[in-house]
């Protein structure tokens, strides 16, 4: 297992919240073992269990905001005030992040891929303008990760 | 002037649902709907398909329960194939049985850690952003913590007999197809990679203390809140044992009067029928030897005990014992119980596991059993949220023509639909200024039933619930949303 994990989040069929799944098929394609991948179609509370067996976490999500670029990628902090929810099924990444350090004594680092998307209905494909985005984010994504992990890609590299 | 109200959506329950309660001109309930607004219809889109497919497509009805309608339709395709489940190796019957108690064990814990606890911690008049299992975890880190540990134990099981914890595959026709390890068993007994199932059956233990010093302390409200006599339906097994994988339908009524005894679950078509209005996608299904306007039954863990004689595991039958003498009738009506009830069938469940995972018939090689074709395959499971059926027809080229699912929530909706009328009146009716709080206990009172919206009508989306209150007019004048 790799210390890092990327969560894709979304649904490959509806439109441009596949982004997050795309996303994560192509960093599993592309780092192989060195990082463990799981799609899901929204974050639940076992999340919270789940990042504390790695170093590192990535949330990687549609958005349906317009951002500068067309993503963004930031750190995500231990929240000292909590967004709650009228259901306890869709957590957000600050969520899980609190409750596994509230729960868990959970210390990693997290950091939330957000990829604008403009189309999101049931039975369509990737609108053009969701993937150029996801197109820039991963080249962007590709880079970092080389440059940020590379300790830990290079330990696994060596003894994979 | 009169009102309507709407409560939308029905929160902390799966799928969509929409509550409407119509009030007078003196401000008295003159109506109340629980209305289900989705559709998807797998039992049309099925049709087409090969038999053999329905187990793996059916489990995509539910993300919560997926195991039950994967079984459900398992056994029934077992009957396809000429197999009733008496027929299967011990190792198949066995392996399946234990996947489904850990699907109960989850599936109960989600409930009552996530969905149910903030409103017994909390009280249905805390301010909504309280009332969710993130609270929870700030005001009571060893309760949400355990909820963690005890869902993921089951889900652990679940993927190691189905390869995933949700949407995995085990069931073929005529069993399973793959055993189990000793070592794999090991891992859930031996407590070094995860919490072993003792710590598992010492933790429901300890709720089941919090939940009976809870209702000491809350016992005229519980005994009270959303009570109504109704008929209670499950499957039972040799003398009546409370029984959640295979058996024979009983059925009593609210005064313990027995409706439905010793009928086999290839029959069930004989005496249920199922009804609709036109205000809910959902039917109600009922009695036809008891009629439409009583012959409506409640399923689930207050149902199950209520129609069980006994429980088959020890610990899980003194706790039933203790249940019964404390309420001071043999039938219980009281909606509130039904948070304690699923408690016991948790404790029973992981007794039921412990039974399982020692035994080695589960590593036996002798998986899968063959038969002689034929067109109409019945499979009946106690689901989580009670009674599941799967009812397909085939024709000569093995395709499905006829598919018939009564979901566990489609049995409940006149029960939910009787304590949303239940609050309505005694809370509600003719109380001058309509608080979040009194609304909140119209899904209190949903929620005991821990209704799955999705599977019972097979909607798609998000998972909202209304509530709507409408004047004389029938003006909506408040709505009611925790979005």
């Amino acid at each position: 297992m790799s210390d890092i994990l990327l969560i894709g989040i979304g649904n490959i069929s509806r439109g441009d919240d596949g982004i997050g799944w795309l996303f994560a098929d192509e960093m599993e394609l592309y780092f192989g073992q060195s990082v463990t991948v799981q799609k899901e179609f929204q974050l639940v509370v076992e999340d919270a269990l789940k990042i504390t067996e790695f170093d590192t976490v990535i949330f990687v999500d549609a958005s349906e905001n317009k951002l500068e670029n067309g993503f963004e990628f930031r750190k995500v902090e231990v929240p000292n005030v909590i967004k709650t929810e009228f259901t306890s099924h869709a957590q957000t990444p600050e969520n899980i992040i609190f409750l596994a350090s509230d729960l868990f004594q959970n210390k990693n680092d997290a950091y939330l891929m957000e990829i604008s998307g403009q189309d999101w209905e049931l039975g369509e494909d990737l609108s053009e303008y969701g993937r150029q985005n996801l197109h820039h984010a991963m080249m962007f994504f590709k880079k970092w990760l080389v440059g940020n992990m590379n300790l830990q890609l290079s330990a696994i590299s060596e003894s994979g | 002037m009169s009102q309507k109200i709407v409560i939308d959506p029905v929160t902390r329950v799966e799928g969509h649902g929409r509550v409407t309660i119509h009030l007078d001109d003196y401000g008295k309930v003159k109506d109340s709907f629980f209305h289900i607004v989705e559709f998807r219809g797998f039992e049309r889109f099925i049709q087409g398909h090969p038999y053999w497919e329905a187990p793996v497509l059916v489990q995509r009805l539910c993300g919560i329960c997926p195991v039950s309608h994967h079984l459900a339709a398992a056994k029934a395709i077992d009957q396809l194939i000429g197999l009733e489940p008496g027929d299967l190796s011990s190792g198949a019957d066995k392996l399946r049985r234990l996947l489904h108690y850990a699907q109960i064990f989850q599936s109960h814990a989600l409930h009552f850690f996530y969905l149910a606890s903030p409103d017994l911690l909390f009280g249905a008049d805390a301010p909504k952003e309280k009332r969710n299992v993130v609270a929870v975890a700030i005001e009571n880190r060893e309760l949400a913590t355990r909820g963690i540990l005890m869902r993921k134990f089951g889900q652990e099981i679940i993927k190691a007999i189905a390869g995933k914890k949700i949407h995995g595959i085990s069931a073929v026709p005529g069993g399973v197809y793959k055993n189990l390890s000793r070592e794999e068993r090991n891992y859930f007994l031996d407590g070094r990679s995860i919490e072993s199932l003792d710590t598992m059956i010492e933790w429901v233990r300890e709720v089941l203390d919090f939940m009976k010093d809870y209702h000491l302390k809350h016992r005229k409200n519980l005994d009270e809140f959303a009570y109504y006599p109704s008929g209670h339906l499950g499957l039972v097994s040799d003398g009546n044992a409370m029984e959640l994988y295979h058996g024979v339908l009983r059925a009593i009524d609210g005064e313990g009067n027995v409706t439905l005894d010793n009928v086999s679950t290839n029959d069930y078509i004989k005496y249920f029928s199922e009804a609709v209005e036109k205000w809910s996608y959902m039917k109600f299904p009922y009695l036809k030897n008891v009629g439409r306007e009583n012959g409506w039954n409640r399923v689930g863990p207050l149902a199950r005990i209520n129609v069980c004689d006994k429980i088959n595991t020890p610990l899980a039958e003194t706790e039933r014992i203790a249940f019964f003498e404390f309420y001071g009738k043999s039938v219980n009506n009281s909606t509130m119980y039904s948070h304690w009830a699923r408690l016991i069938e948790m404790l029973h469940c992981a007794e039921m596991m412990g039974d399982l995972l020692r035994d080695d018939d589960l590593s036996s090689d002798d998986l899968i059993r063959t038969g002689e074709k034929r067109h109409v395959g019945i499979g009946i499971i106690e689901a989580p949220r009670g009674t599941l059926t799967h009812h397909y027809e085939i024709d000569d080229k093995d395709m499905i023509v006829k598919c018939n699912l009564i979901v566990s929530t489609t049995h409940n909706n006149e029960a939910m639909n009787r304590a949303v009328r239940w609050v309505a009146n005694e809370m509600i009716s003719q109380k001058g200024t309509i608080s979040d709080g009194m609304l909140n206990h119209v899904e209190m009172a949903i929620r005991a039933y821990d209704p799955c919206l999705s599977c019972a009508t097979q909607a798609i989306g998000k998972m909202p619930l209304r509530v709507e209150l409408f004047n004389a007019q029938n003006e909506i004048i408040k709505v009611v949303t925790n979005v």
